[in-house]
């Protein structure tokens, strides 16, 4: 019987022993092959491509629409009781909101092509956040950075109730797919966590000489204590203590780090060149209001990829009732659609639960329901952000 | 163009087919990919400036092109999985590709190691393959990933830990039986 740890050199040892495979293909033959390819004019590929991608497009989207017809006819009916007749409604409704798939089947038929692509949209809402949760399921929260090491991105990776979740800390890596998604590597995959709920505290066992500063694409030691603060403050955890003393460079060696909520406002990072798009947290200054947060969350930082999550046309009066937020529109027309839309409403309601509401109120909406959002009734704060489904 | 050829042919194609059919296990689909690699290289042959090896640059090509591949596969993989519940029991199913001639002659542990090489992202497999079964330095596996030094290091040490947890519970497997 083979120790676990003995198994390393023997792996490597392996690799190194890997045979030679057989080559069977001809030299000259692939010569042939080759040069016959570049001699190929390009115009037969790309008026191949022309005269596939758009039919092939234009086919899922009327499937699309074909799909949703039904469905948006049935949510009408039941929507609109009042003012007009059963059918006049079902006549105006059914046109107005055709008229919003149809949009949205066109946008997506016009940025991408991918039928992958086509199956996010065809899931109505492709939200950032996580709302409710099936039963026997639970979260375990993680966080990396964006690429240049600047914010925060939340993770919200929904594994069984009956698991382990000590030891998702340490395998949140493996369900990240960091250079696809344009972020940095999860910082604590090397690490062991232990949490002592009773006592509030996680004990962290890191492997010997880690330095978060020392680490790839080192981060500053105040961003170190938000990434553990975003994993371990919705668990109710908030004070971190080390195995080993740690060495944070700038502020020298500790052996715990109590764990601070702080204010952060939530805008979209997606990385250029990839598919996937993220909310991130941007620090706030802790005495703001959620009028100046709204404001905020107008500003784009396109030095970072970081766009903001409320359209500039949108205007809101923002008024408080205990723990709930009422957010109105102040004008109609401002109000954004479909992605934009459900987009900003995640990045609010993240944003609202930091500044500790629990849930938000719109009011003044062009619709009465976009997404999985009910707009007609408070909407509870989310559950997680950027959520990973282990498989 | 056929001397260009005959330079990278002569001088890095066992490397570069080794390194290809590492990656993906299947001689037609790496018949295929090196072919591409050839054509990407005779076609770009007039922009390289030599500020890498030219074996770093057409490594680097051979990598854009396998993961180019490999992204393929995963879009197409996904539609499959959409029809088929694969459960829990998919993390455990073994690469069912036929084990080439020359590794049934092999160990256990080889073959063992060449079936879970899957399980590894393409990312930390491409470490693999480069540093072990190819020899690259470090610092050329970094160049050639465009990855930074202690990026190789991290995704390599992830891709061994891959191996150890298969191989462990492949041992398990074989004793408990």
């Amino acid at each position: 019987m083979h120790k676990f740890s003995d198994n390393e050199e023997r792996i490597k040892e392996s690799l190194k022993h890997m045979p030679e495979i057989k080559d069977d293909l001809d030299k000259s033959q692939l010569y042939q092959r080759i040069s016959s390819e570049i001699k190929q004019p390009e115009t037969s590929h790309t008026k191949k491509r022309f005269a596939f991608v758009p039919v092939f497009a234009a086919i899922i989207a009327a499937g699309v629409l074909l799909l949703l017809a039904p469905l948006v006819i049935d949510e009408t009916m039941v929507q609109d009781q009042s003012e007009h007749t059963a059918d006049q409604a079902l006549d105006k409704n059914t046109s107005d909101k055709g008229t919003e798939v149809r949009e949205e089947s066109k946008s997506a038929a016009e940025s991408e092509t991918d039928p992958e692509t086509f199956a996010k949209f065809q899931n109505a809402s492709d939200s950032h956040v996580i709302q409710d949760m099936k039963n026997h399921e639970t979260i375990v929260y993680g966080a990396v950075t964006d690429l240049q090491g600047q914010y925060i991105i939340p993770l919200s990776l929904i594994v069984p109730e009956s698991a382990d979740k000590n030891q998702y800390y340490s395998a949140l890596g493996h369900y990240l797919n960091e250079e696809a998604w344009g972020i940095r590597n999860y910082m604590f995959s090397e690490a062991d966590f232990q949490m002592d709920q009773a006592n509030h505290q996680v004990q962290i066992d890191f492997p010997e000489g880690f330095s978060p500063a020392g680490q790839e694409g080192a981060i500053a030691a105040g961003l170190f204590e938000d990434l553990l603060a975003t994993m371990f403050l919705p668990v109710q955890i908030n004070q971190a203590v080390f195995k080993e003393p740690l060495n944070m460079k700038q502020i020298g060696t500790v052996k715990e780090i109590p764990l601070h909520p702080q204010k952060t406002i939530y805008k979209r990072y997606q990385a250029t060149g990839v598919d996937r798009g993220f909310l991130v947290q941007v620090p706030i200054d802790g005495q703001s209001d959620f009028k100046t947060a709204l404001a905020e969350m107008k500003q784009d930082e396109e030095t970072y990829h970081v766009t903001g999550t409320v359209p500039d046309a949108a205007d809101f009066s923002v008024k408080e009732n205990g723990s709930q937020l009422q957010l109105r529109f102040i004008d109609y027309a401002t109000i954004p659609k479909g992605q934009t839309m459900i987009t900003m409403i995640d990045a609010i309601l993240m944003t609202a639960n930091s500044f500790g509401y629990e849930e938000v109120m719109f009011s003044n909406t062009s619709a009465e329901k976009i997404g999985s959002y009910d707009l007609t009734a408070p909407v509870k704060v989310p559950k997680g952000a950027n959520p990973i489904h282990v498989p | 163009m056929e001397s260009v050829f005959e330079k990278f042919y002569e001088n890095y194609h066992r490397d570069l087919y080794h390194f290809v059919f590492y990656m993906v296990k299947d001689k037609e689909t790496c018949e295929d990919l090196v072919q591409e690699v050839y054509i990407n290289v005779m076609k770009s042959y007039h922009s390289y400036k030599g500020e890498s090896s030219e074996k770093t640059w057409l490594f680097s090509i051979a990598r854009h092109i396998t993961m180019d591949y490999f992204r393929k596969q995963k879009r197409k993989r996904k539609r499959i999985a959409e029809f088929f519940d694969w459960g829990k029991r998919g993390a455990f199913i073994r690469d069912e590709n036929p084990l080439p001639e020359e590794l049934t002659l092999r160990n256990e542990m080889i073959r063992n190691v060449y079936c879970y090489l899957d399980k590894c992202t393409p990312e930390q497999k491409s470490i693999l393959i480069l540093r072990y079964i190819q020899s690259f330095s470090i610092q050329e596996t970094a160049a050639i990933l465009n990855f930074s030094i202690s990026k190789v290091k991290t995704t390599q040490h992830r891709g061994l830990k891959v191996l150890r947890k298969y191989i462990h519970l492949e041992q398990q497997k074989g004793g408990d039986t």
